[in-house]
């Protein structure tokens, strides 16, 4: 995930790595676009 | 013009339709057939989930390992519309059976062949992408229903917030046929 800020002069980037995902949920409602929300774990995190 | 952006596709649910069926309990198609009549769908969702168990040790405080077991299917449906005459729904989750003849009353729900059946259900999510080219179809598979709730508020329409429970699922991608009005499985 990268993160610029507003300035424009530094970039920060996260990595979750190892991520795993337990569901992957469909939901179709009525009037809106398909989504799917999606919670993960991750084993660690990296900050560059 | 086109909504796809690099392949990936944006599926509105209005486009989109959900069936469900009676799911055989003998492992024929005999009994397996019957559409439950539903209508007036309000939104549908369907979660394949496992149970994840994790390993930590002491020499890190990071995830050593993990594993899955244990699917289930997440179903949740609000329809406000049903057939009363058919009602599958109703009579699968208290009479264990679909039998259209048998009336929902004590000695039916107390019938020994049947108290303890589950009934169960298979009910198939039609997504289309907004441009019409694709489609995804995702079926849950023997979904069973603890309960039938129903829901009667003031200035608002009766409907049914069914919650239940699948044992697996199926997907499959179609794409639309360039010289007809049909799908064709990927």
């Amino acid at each position: 995930m990268a993160m610029l800020d507003t300035d424009g002069e530094k970039t920060v980037t996260l990595r979750a790595e190892d991520v795993y995902f337990e569901s992957v949920p469909y939901e179709m409602k009525e009037n809106e676009f398909i989504s799917r929300n999606l919670t993960g774990t991750g084993a660690s995190v990296s900050v560059t | 013009m086109a909504d796809t952006y690099e392949g990936r596709s944006a599926f509105f649910a209005n486009y989109g339709s959900m069936t469900m069926t009676v799911a055989s309990y003998t492992g024929t198609t005999a009994n397996g057939t019957a559409t439950v009549e539903v209508a007036a769908l309000k939104g549908i969702s369907i979660t394949p989930k496992f149970e994840h168990v994790t390993l930590y040790g002491m020499e890190r405080v990071t995830r050593a390992a993990v594993a899955k077991h244990s699917l289930n299917v997440d179903v949740s449906v609000e329809v406000a519309m049903w057939n009363p005459d058919s009602d599958h729904i109703l009579k699968g989750v208290l009479l264990g059976r679909y039998d259209p003849a048998s009336a929902v009353n004590k000695t039916n729900i107390n019938e020994a062949r049947w108290k303890n059946k589950v009934a169960r259900f298979n009910i198939s999510m039609e997504m289309i992408e907004t441009d019409a080219l694709r489609k995804v179809v995702l079926v849950a598979s023997d979904v069973y229903f603890e309960s039938v709730p129903y829901e009667m508020k003031e200035n608002e329409f009766i409907s049914r917030n069914l919650s239940g429970t699948g044992k697996s699922v199926y997907v499959t991608t179609y794409k639309r046929a360039t010289t007809q009005d049909s799908w064709m499985k990927i």
